[in-house]
């Protein structure tokens, strides 16, 4: 991959997550109409926990690759978590932070998103890979958790197209 | 979007959704351990209907890309989709097609690649492009899926990193 080719997909990327912004605020903003602590199995996160996840994850794994390391703080994860009091403070956090975390994204220099990088010993590759995890890790989690809503007593916003949810009603 | 661009867009999907396609399919072969018919809300689509549109449409997908158009023709999707008759055979479908897509994308030209085309009226893009679609459409069902997994029966794969159920495996040194 060439300095042109990795601006290329870090811009692609970025365009995808912003594109893919409102529809992820709506599946967090969503858990608040529901039982945040539904879970499907008592080995499966709660809604809640994954909505965390999601908001917290998606910055985190950009703005990480976009500096050249991987370093979790779990503890100041923790804290952070714990400022939320409801899914609609998460979704306002999402609406906030990411178009921050885009914007460093799209400012990184080629070198840096070439930068070799090591994720905790379990995947190794340029910088620019994390972001494309980053991206398809959320879009795998904002599916589970859309795949909670029903059932935890809440309605599933438009995705993809329609959802049997949306006004007017579609099936 | 010029003709290298694309080439390249394409090949850099065809890794991901080349890398992507043992996931899924455990992901979809793990519905036969449990309950086809569990859906977590009457509304919802039951699991087996779930894994039967993520093989249907990814091949489609990428169908589409190759041939430079976009047509959705719903009695040919039933019948793609009742061609199934176990998770399994929807497992098998997904390892065989996926892999003679992917050959058949990987050998398109740039210029093919760049060519705009209509997505049903709604958008004009390159049709590389709709491989991000392509992609994210197959992982945000397969979220969906393996979250009704436990609750049909069935035991979660690992995705991006272990499950409680297949916690990831540290090769030793």
């Amino acid at each position: 991959m060439n300095a042109d080719q990795v601006k290329f997909l870090a811009e692609h990327y970025a365009t995808l997550l912003e594109n893919e912004l409102p529809a992820t605020a709506s599946v967090l903003q969503a858990v608040a109409a529901g039982d945040p602590n539904y879970k499907p199995d008592t080995k499966s996160r709660s809604a809640w926990d994954i909505a965390v996840h999601i908001a917290q994850a998606d910055n985190w794994l950009v703005q990480s690759a976009v500096a050249g390391t991987f370093h979790f703080d779990a503890e100041a994860a923790k804290k952070a978590a714990a400022e939320f009091k409801d899914a609609g403070q998460i979704a306002a956090y999402y609406r906030r932070s990411l178009p921050d975390t885009l914007k460093q994204l799209r400012a990184a220099s080629p070198e840096a998103l070439l930068k070799p990088l090591d994720f905790f010993g379990v995947m190794q590759g340029p910088a620019v890979n994390f972001v494309v995890f980053a991206h398809d890790h959320s879009l795998h989690h904002r599916g589970q958790l859309a795949a909670y809503l029903r059932a935890m007593g809440s309605k599933v916003p438009n995705i993809y197209g329609p959802s049997a949810d949306a006004q007017p009603a579609h099936t | 979007m010029n003709a290298d661009q694309a080439k390249f867009l394409a090949e850099h999907y065809g890794r991901v959704i080349e890398s992507d396609v043992p996931t899924t399919t455990k992901v979809l072969a793990a519905v036969a351990q449990g309950n086809g018919d569990y859906k977590p809300d009457p509304k919802s689509r039951s699991a087996l209907q779930l894994a039967s549109h993520i093989a249907v449409s990814d091949a489609w997908f990428l169908q589409s890309i190759i041939d430079g158009k976009f047509e959705f023709d719903q009695a040919a999707a039933d019948r793609a989709e009742s061609q199934f008759k176990s998770a399994d055979d929807i497992a098998a479908f997904y390892r065989k097609t996926m892999p003679e897509k992917l050959k058949a994308l990987r050998a398109l030209p740039g210029d093919k690649l760049a060519r705009e085309v209509d997505f049903f009226g709604f958008m004009k893009a390159p049709v590389v492009t709709f491989l991000a679609m392509a992609n994210n459409h197959g992982i945000h069902h397969r979220g969906q899926l393996a979250a009704y997994l436990r609750a049909m029966g069935s035991r979660v794969p690992a995705i991006y990193g272990g499950s409680a159920d297949e916690p990831m495996q540290v090769a030793s040194a």
